[in-house]
Parts: C-alpha cells; sequence; structure tokens
C-alpha cells in the first residue's frame, strides 16, 4: 500500500468519525425539534442520492468515452441485471453480484 | 436485562443487516481487486472508514486518477448525512454517558441507525447501550469479514481468469446504481435527475470532480425548492 492511500483512509476514517460522533455528543432533544434543524436534515437526506447519482455518471462514463458500441451494450445489460434485482430482491449486495453476472454475459457472448 | 442478554438482543436485531453488509462487502473486496488496489487496502479501507458507499467512491475516484486530496474532499462530503443519525438517536439515548456516545458513534452507518432508529424505543433504558453495541458489533464484522471473502476470492478469481478484470471493473457502477435505485422515491426524484444531468455536463467537459460537487449542492437545492414551490 502507499503511504498516501494510507493518509487518505486515515483521514477520511477520522473525518468520517467525527461527523458521526460530534453532533451525537453535542445533541439534544430540543435541538432536533427546530424548523431549520429540518431543512438541514432534508439537505442532507438529498445530497446522499445526488452524490451517488454524480459517481454513478464519472463511474460508467470513462469506459463509455471509447464510443464502441458493444461496451454501451454491454453496460446496459449490467444495468439491466441490477435493475431487474433490484426490483426482485431489493438487495444492494446481490443487485451488485447480479450486474456483474449480466456484464460479463455480455462481454463473453455479445 | 443484564449486558449480555442487551448484546445478543442486538446481535440478533444485526441479522437483517448482516444479510445486506456480507454481500455488499463481498461486492466490494472484489472491486477492490478488480480496481487492482489489492486485499490489504481493501480490508484496511473496510476496518478503519467502515462507510460503504464512500469506500465504492473512494476507490473508484483513484482508479479514475482523481487526486488523493479531492478523492478523500469528496469521499468524506459523501459522508456528511451522517451528521443526522446522532441527532436522531439522542431523543432515545438521554441516558448514555459521553464515553458511551463516543465508542457508539463509530458504529452509526446508515443501516444500523435505520434499524436502532425503529427499534431502540422498545428496549429497556439501562440496556439501550449494550443493546446498541451488539447491533453495531453484528454490522462491523459482517461488513468487515465480507470484505476479506470478496477480496481473497476476487483476487483467486482474477489470477485464474485475467479476463474477468474489466468485468469486475462494473462492480462500482453496479453498486451506485443499486444504491440510488434504493434511494429513489418521489421526494429524491429532481434532485437525483438535477445531478445526474450535472455530473454528465461537467464530465464531458472535463471536470468531473467539480460535476460531483457541483451535484451534491445543486440538486438538493433545487430539491428543496421545488418541494416549496408545491
Amino acid at each position: 500500500m502507499k503511504t498516501d492511500f494510507i493518509i487518505a483512509v486515515l483521514l477520511i476514517a477520522v473525518g468520517t468519525y467525527l461527523i458521526r460522533a460530534v453532533p451525537f455528543v453535542l445533541s439534544s432533544k430540543k435541538e432536533t425539534g427546530k424548523k431549520s434543524w429540518h431543512q438541514i436534515n432534508l439537505f442532507f437526506q438529498l445530497m446522499g442520492p445526488s452524490m451517488i447519482a454524480a459517481l454513478l455518471v464519472v463511474s460508467v462514463a470513462s469506459p463509455l468515452k471509447t464510443q464502441d458500441t458493444s461496451q454501451l451494450i454491454n453496460v446496459a445489460m449490467g444495468f439491466s441485471g441490477v435493475g431487474v434485482s433490484h426490483w426482485l430482491w431489493n438487495n444492494s449486495g446481490i443487485s451488485v453480484l447480479a450486474g456483474v453476472t449480466s456484464f460479463t454475459t455480455a462481454l463473453l457472448f455479445l | 436485562m443484564i449486558r449480555s442478554t442487551a448484546f445478543k438482543g442486538g446481535l440478533k436485531s444485526s441479522f437483517p443487516i448482516v444479510a445486506g453488509y456480507l454481500p455488499v462487502g463481498f461486492a466490494f473486496g472484489v472491486a477492490a481487486e478488480g480496481a487492482q488496489a489489492g486485499t490489504l487496502a481493501a480490508v484496511f479501507t473496510s476496518l478503519f472508514i467502515y462507510a460503504g458507499a464512500s469506500q465504492f467512491a473512494l476507490i473508484g475516484l483513484l482508479k479514475d486518477g482523481v487526486p488523493i486530496l479531492s478523492a478523500a474532499l469528496i469521499t468524506l462530503g459523501l459522508n456528511l448525512r451522517h451528521l443526522l443519525y446522532g441527532p436522531g438517536l439522542s431523543r432515545d439515548t438521554e441516558e448514555f454517558s459521553l464515553r458511551e456516545r463516543l465508542v457508539a458513534a463509530f458504529g452509526l452507518t446508515d443501516e444500523v441507525f435505520a434499524v436502532a432508529f425503529s427499534r431502540i424505543g422498545i428496549i429497556p433504558h439501562e440496556s439501550r447501550f449494550w443493546w446498541l453495541m451488539g447491533l453495531e458489533f453484528g454490522a462491523y464484522l459482517s461488513w468487515f469479514g465480507g470484505t476479506i471473502a470478496g477480496s481473497i476470492s476476487g483476487d483467486l478469481l482474477l489470477s485464474h481468469y485475467s479476463l474477468l478484470r474489466p468485468a469486475l471493473s462494473f462492480a462500482l457502477p453496479a453498486l451506485f446504481l443499486s444504491l440510488l435505485l434504493s434511494m429513489l422515491n418521489s421526494s429524491t426524484r429532481l434532485a437525483v435527475i438535477t445531478s445526474l444531468i450535472l455530473a454528465a455536463a461537467f464530465h464531458w467537459s472535463g471536470h468531473s470532480e467539480t460535476g460531483i460537487i457541483a451535484a451534491a449542492f445543486i440538486g438538493p437545492g433545487i430539491g428543496i425548492i421545488c418541494r416549496k414551490n408545491q
């Protein structure tokens, strides 16, 4: 492992812990009832899906930059596998494995 | 309820989380191998960061050549929603000491919060801390175990079938899509669509990192404004 990677992981680990711990230590029953707290709550609720949507675009856009039609079909097959699996079982882990399996099948046979 | 009984009760309550974490942790291990991060890096990440989506994001961003500091900041941004979990539980954990809060905070992931928030109210006050410890321990162990299993399996698979490398590289987009589908509802739809468009526009103009940060703020902003106008 590179030193840069270890430092980054430790920084993220400390940051993530502080994000979880500081509000837990400081919070009280009164604060959670404020109207402004609900607005912040809503903002952060929407922030997670928004960032994941952006990460999805970035993660899938790099392979598609090749403008290879077969790669587009492979990705579409993979996403179909994720979509069907999510609809059937609603379990992220199984959906990932189903998506990778569909993508691999398309990669090998199409 | 004595401590061990409370802990076992929490452990039992963690079973639905374990069922979800084992395959996702496994997928993370496989994805880390696919991104050539290595078994040790995958395990190290799961052991210390312990935040599913952001771990996938970190591996994906580094694989795409994003500078390490930017990748760390984006990853932390993804975890900002965890700011709300402590305050969300505070009503039912008023009797927790400072030390107990500091210990319990480490394991407050999305799924642990969801189960704790829905069930801690029916646990006797004096047993809540140990019940939460059991819940968090079960979840953490399954995430860590899943990562090790996935990483070792991924490594073995890749050493025997090198053709699988491009296939495993699809684990990251698959994970992001599955997470997104599980979060998609009428209240998040507009923010998600806005973020998809913004991220695509920034990405194709060569500014992927800026696109992620813009999506993180503009997407929710538009979502809130439109909800107010409804």
